[in-house]
């Protein structure tokens, strides 16, 4: 049986209403981008969310720290790693309140999206670091970002998945493409309405609207665009939090060779992305 | 208080609390523990191999991410990261374990890619055709391949009876 269709704009509006929005990214990235800012403006910012900086510390002890010698405090933390890896946990864990959030949907459990995204940014920042074609902290917060479409999609509409599943399976079509012919809109629509209406710049909102199909991002934003196509690719590969849609995603091979992304530098980032987001995700290795 | 009259209870051995072990990205476990289930998460490209000696009672799985290590300069990467590699350590402590590699029956799982796919992130068809070439090698008994397409896959090896539960997302377990 069908379901009826809820209208873009109160789709957004229900999806706001999910706890945890993640406000404090955009004036992050913005603190980020000033040539003068250092790791007090850094610190300053995060300390406005008064248990971020602890879910930050926290974060930065399990990756980094020895459990016998902790890091107690987040200004020694920011001293010893630096602003832009601080910048990147507090980061992660804003992101990981939003991407938490229960939802049907996707055939995710608990958590699934969290770590898949996070895999993705992993991937898209050591890949942006490899290229030098991308600025890494950016291309980090845009492979956490890059599916919030999808939690608000599963958060409203659960009741039309099982048409969207119908559908992609009798046409083997995108995922996406699914959703769109029968919803009208897609998850990556959603997603670019919500970062729009959280006040995220340009870049990211081309990020979370184009990136299963960078050809059609601007020409200014495409590199980054194409940095979180391929890392979500990589992601994949690994299949960390990966759901039913996984699979069923676009890839543009051929923009990918132009933008001197290569099949061999990706596969041999593989490695690496593992054991970054392993370290992240706190899984321990016997 | 006379005598008592408390009926006859028996007593009943504990019934013995089963025994998960995980098998993470780029890594194996066996165990001869018949209360033992070996899972391994999400496979997406990466292959799952298990191998179960029904005599010996021993089993074992690895969940590996590439094909083969001769393609790899990263020093210190485990060999289960490779399937040529960790194929030939799960065999080894299999053997460890007083299992026989030639009862043992294998079954493989994972290898999926995403359809449109040619030149970029062939990941999962290598890995099937890599362990299509070692198991010829090997001679191993492979009764499973359940393998490529579109989906990430879940499996846990129960050591009791050597059936692998497989999930896949917003799908029904399966026991093959």
């Amino acid at each position: 049986m069908s379901h009826p269709i809820i209208p873009l704009p109160q789709l957004v509006e229900r999806a706001k209403t999910l706890p945890c929005a993640p406000w404090l990214l955009p004036k992050l990235l913005k603190q980020l981008e000033q040539p003068d800012s250092s790791a007090g403006d850094i610190e300053a910012l995060i300390k406005l969310d008064s248990s971020l900086a602890s879910a930050t510390l926290q974060l930065a002890n399990s990756a980094y720290f020895k459990k016998s010698q902790p890091c107690d405090s987040f200004s020694d933390a920011v001293v010893l790693l630096g602003f832009r890896e601080i910048y990147r946990l507090a980061t992660t864990k804003i992101a990981s309140r939003w991407l938490t959030n229960p939802a049907q949907g996707y055939g995710w459990e608990p958590g699934d999206l969290y770590r898949h995204s996070l895999t993705v940014a992993v991937s898209a920042d050591l890949l942006a670091k490899a290229t030098g074609l991308a600025n890494a902290e950016l291309a980090y917060t845009a492979g956490l970002l890059h599916d919030v479409g999808k939690l608000a999609l599963a958060f409203v509409c659960a009741d039309n998945f099982e048409d969207v599943r119908e559908l992609q399976a009798r046409d083997q079509c995108a995922w996406r493409e699914a959703e769109h012919r029968l919803l009208g809109y897609d998850h990556t629509d959603v997603a670019s309405e919500l970062l729009q209406k959280w006040s995220f710049p340009a870049n990211l909102v081309q990020v979370v609207r184009f990136y299963s199909r960078p050809r059609l991002a601007h020409e200014e934003h495409r590199a980054l665009v194409t940095h979180i196509h391929a890392a979500k690719h990589l992601a994949l590969c690994l299949g960390t939090g990966v759901g039913e849609e996984g699979f069923h995603t676009e890839i543009d091979e051929a923009l990918l060779r132009e933008q001197g992304i290569a099949p061999d530098l990706l596969e041999s980032l593989l490695p690496k992305v593992l054991a970054v987001s392993e370290k992240l995700l706190g899984v321990a290795r016997a | 208080m006379g005598n008592s009259t408390l009926p006859f209870l028996p007593v009943r051995a504990p019934a013995l609390e089963r025994l998960q072990l995980t098998v993470g990205v780029a890594d194996l476990k066996e165990s001869d523990q018949p209360h033992a289930v070996i899972v391994t998460y999400s496979l997406g490209s990466c292959l799952g191999v298990t191998c179960f000696d029904p005599v010996a009672g021993a089993g074992g799985m690895l969940h590996a991410m590439l094909p083969d290590s001769k393609k790899c300069d990263r020093l210190g990467a485990p060999p289960a990261m490779f399937l040529d590699t960790g194929l030939a350590l799960l065999l080894e402590n299999i053997l460890r374990l007083g299992g026989n590699p030639e009862r043992c029956e294998f079954k493989v799982f994972g290898g999926a890619a995403v359809l449109q796919a040619h030149d970029f992130f062939n990941i999962g068809g290598r890995n099937i055709a890599m362990m299509k070439t070692l198991a010829g090698q090997y001679r191993l008994r492979v009764n499973v391949w359940d393998v490529g397409g579109q989906v990430n896959r879940t499996i846990r090896l129960h050591l009791a009876t050597g059936r692998v539960h497989l999930r896949m997302p917003s799908r029904l377990e399966v026991s093959v």
